[in-house]
């Protein structure tokens, strides 16, 4: 089901006086779980007679801009970035108990649930569960399984589609690495690590850029280097999973033609041809051995905290190579 | 008035609303009834199956104008205040953010005044779990001993995290998951009273997801209700909910025994298109797997517990396919994959990857089968190993599939022909190389047999389980 229709939803329940009071959406917090929320709460807090939200009165313009008085946004803090009790209780509980400023609808915005810790979870159980009239609680999230019970059984559940894909150029650069045919001899495993590598270096670079022009925008500049650091490690931890997943992804489709697959099921259409034959020369147990080194080099990188570079050649020097068995 | 959720609107307000606790309510009541009343209890489940509501009652129960009763009147000043939760003698506490040890002083201060109109000044801390160390030990001596108007009320989730000397002082009620008969008639009572039209299978459908929890039952029919309206079918619960109809699951899980790889990961897209919950999927499966296993197990009595009959009709098909062993390896596997499915980076691949392993082991031979194959073809004669045969185990790495090479293995004994000499050379060069292993695998050849030559096919074996585990 899609975003739209998800939203119609939605909307259907407010009009016919059936809201809930606690939606825990899961989605890309950049990207269609902030949309859901913004046009949820745009439909609350617009001025318009009509169509709502209509998108262009002054409630509709301040959700946007994030500066309606009645919506308190909570994002992870510090260098850690966990939704601390403390947090949790002076930014939003202490305004959900009070009325609200327009006498009109009352929000909470919980970006990244998942970073709730079990104490602000807890902290939150209550009032979640019941909260004072005309208040609504919008949980977003990209990991979902990792929140309490608790708070999932408190809330309707409102699942967007979550196909992520590394923003361009970086996703054309990784497959375009990964197709060169660079894993017959320990210098050719090497290079094709190396220039994975070098994607990251690059990656990271650009992050940087990307936060520093953003904290200029808003006028941040006040805040420390630490915080500075935090937020480009945050946005960076955003990037390299997505190009793990990338990887994972080029291998998965090598995995899904050896196992019999339809060919409409691979994600990198564009490498077909290339996919395919790799998938040829491989049989399914060391497609599924491949698989399972890139999935355990992503645990590496991305939870572990493993140096990139050595990981990286851990695994694509474990890659098993079809022509190369077979020549023998 | 605004809107209330079925969840708390539907809270219920007399010991027999509450579903599934009977151990719990009959207890109570009779300790009302009886008049022992404890001075402190504690209720302990999963989320959503009546912890908070049964302390509201209990405390409605005891203070009650007409009480201490065991049917509370709820029309009462008190009952009243207590159901809209501004009554001045039932304090209910959120434990969770008033866990410090200064709130607890304040308490423990507060308890020491009589009552203002009830019977009892009763205190409710909910989600008791979060009080820190300090703040449960300056609880002790007043929870030991209070004053006798005071009553405490615990409820939490997670009881392991009480200090057992809280525990020794209150009594204890564990609450039950509630069965999914028990919240499917409470649905359909709820669902009559709020005039709403719905099959059979849809509440069925909407129990099951809600995995013995009242209140994820009622936020799902809420959300049903406010989606779709007041006519609502078992398309509609697994449309919104991502749950997948037994049929594809059944369809599924046939495929994964035949082997059918291209009808597993075409599913598997299928599900994923329409924005299917994976990791509800992969639950279900399980419980699918696990059912066939006790199929096996207990064939038809099965009848008793908690499946349908059609889906008996299912496992008695799908038994034929597949034997025990390999029913109890493919859970294995499913097992595992759910341990990593709370950090996958992708769940759709995770599941791809554990469905087509699945998969192969249900069209493996079995490692029992084989040494059975070997012991026949030993006593009719015609087992005999050639000579070359402890090189093939020294350098097992480009064999593809263990089982494959073990079959392999075990046709080239067949089609050897009886020589003695080279038998006996098999076995004298049968410790030199055994050397290493011998120690690991010395007890189970010795139990399972002692004969040499058996030991060797086992050793052939072993050396393939090492391919296995890398694979």
């Amino acid at each position: 089901m899609h975003k739209n229709e998800k939203f119609e939803m939605i909307k259907h329940a407010f009009e016919s006086g059936k809201p809930a009071h606690g939606y825990l959406i899961t989605g890309p917090l950049r990207g269609v779980a902030s949309e859901m929320a913004i046009s949820i709460l745009q439909y609350l807090f617009c001025q318009s007679n009509s169509v709502k939200p209509c998108g262009a009165c002054d409630g509709c313009r301040k959700v946007r801009e994030k500066t309606q008085v009645d919506i308190e946004w909570i994002y992870p803090e510090k260098k850690s970035r966990i939704i601390s009790m403390d947090n949790i209780r002076k930014n939003l509980l202490s305004k959900i108990n009070q009325s609200s400023m327009q006498g009109g609808w009352k929000a909470g915005v919980i970006v990244g649930a998942d970073r709730l810790n079990t104490s602000s979870s807890n902290a939150f159980l209550k009032t979640l569960e019941e909260p004072p009239d005309k208040t609504i609680f919008l949980l977003l999230t990209e990991a979902p399984q990792q929140l309490l019970p608790t708070i999932i059984s408190r809330c309707q559940r409102i699942d967007l589609d979550a196909t992520r894909q590394l923003d361009e150029p970086w996703r054309g650069r990784v497959v375009e690495t990964l197709s060169f045919d660079l894993y017959h001899t320990p210098i050719e495993r090497l290079s094709m690590s190396n220039s994975l590598f070098s994607i990251l270096v690059d990656m990271k670079n650009h992050v940087e850029e990307l936060v520093r022009s953003e904290e200029n925008e808003n006028d941040k500049v006040d805040e420390s280097k630490d915080v500075f650091l935090a937020r480009v490690s945050a946005r960076y931890r955003e990037f390299r999973g997505d190009f793990s997943l990338t990887m994972l992804r080029w291998f998965r489709d090598i995995f899904i033609l050896c196992s019999g697959g339809d060919s409409s099921l691979v994600y990198n259409q564009g490498h077909l041809d290339i996919l395919k034959e790799r998938a040829s020369n491989l049989d399914l147990s060391k497609a599924i051995y491949n698989l399972k080194a890139v999935e355990e080099l992503t645990v590496h990188i991305n939870e572990r905290n493993m140096p990139e570079e050595s990981s990286l050649a851990y695994a694509i020097d474990r890659i098993q190579h079809g022509v190369l068995q077979g020549a023998h | 008035m605004a809107y209330k959720v079925l969840a708390r609107k539907w809270r219920p307000n007399l010991f027999e609303d509450v579903v599934g606790q009977e151990h719990v309510t009959q207890t109570l009541k009779n300790a009302i009834i009886n008049d022992r009343v404890a001075h402190a209890y504690i209720f302990v489940g999963p989320r959503g199956i009546g912890k908070t509501s049964l302390a509201r009652i209990f405390a409605k129960a005891l203070n009650c104008k007409k009480g201490p009763t065991i049917t509370p009147c709820g029309e009462c000043d008190m009952c009243r205040e207590i159901t809209a939760g501004n009554a001045l003698d039932v304090l209910e506490i959120d434990g969770a953010s008033n866990n410090g040890v200064d709130q607890v002083r304040d308490l423990r201060d507060q308890v020491q005044f009589a009552p203002t109109s009830g019977k009892y000044k009763i205190i409710i801390i909910d989600e008791v779990h979060m009080l820190s160390t300090a703040a449960f030990n300056a609880l002790l001596k007043t929870l030991e001993e209070p004053p006798a108007h005071v009553k405490f009320i615990f409820a939490t989730t997670e009881g392991h995290k009480l200090l057992p000397t809280i525990i020794s002082r209150c009594q204890r009620f564990d609450l039950r998951r509630i069965q999914t008969p028990a919240i499917v008639k409470r649905l359909s009572y709820i669902c009559s009273q709020e005039k709403i039209t719905i099959t059979e299978d849809a509440l069925l459908a909407i129990a099951r997801g809600a995995e013995g929890g009242m209140r994820d039952a009622l936020s799902a029919l809420d959300q049903l209700i406010s989606f779709k309206g007041n006519e609502l079918t078992e398309e509609d619960v697994l449309a919104v909910f991502g749950l997948v109809s037994r049929e594809s699951l059944e369809t599924l899980s046939s495929a994964v025994l035949k082997g059918d790889m291209p009808q597993i990961l075409r599913m598997i897209d299928q599900f994923d298109s329409v924005g299917k919950d994976m990791t509800r999927l992969v639950v279900e499966l399980m419980e699918h797997f696990r059912n066939l296993l006790i199929y096996h197990h207990i064939g038809d009595e099965m009848s008793t517990m908690d499946a349908t009959l059609e889906q008996i009709s299912v496992y008695a098909e799908q038994k034929k396919l597949v034997d025990a062993t390999r029913v109890l390896q493919i859970t294995d596997q499913l097992g595992e994959m759910e341990g990593r499915l709370r950090y996958a980076l992708s769940v759709r691949t995770l599941i791809e990857l554990s469905l087509i392993r699945c998969a192969r082991i249900s069209q493996s031979v079995p490692l029992e089968a084989i040494l059975k194959r070997l012991n026949a073809l030993r006593a009719s004669g015609a087992f005999m190993a050639p000579a070359t045969e402890p090189e093939a185990v020294a350098e097992p790495t480009p064999a593809p599939k263990p089982e494959a090479a073990a079959v392999s293995q075990a046709e080239a004994f067949s089609q050897s022909t009886p020589v003695p000499e080279v038998q006996e050379e098999a076995e004298s060069s049968k410790p030199v190389k055994k050397k290493k292993s011998a120690e690991e695998v010395a007890q189970v050849t010795q139990s399972l047999h002692d004969d040499p030559s058996l030991g060797l096919a086992q050793d052939i074996l072993k050396g393939a389980k090492v391919i296995d585990v890398e694979d």
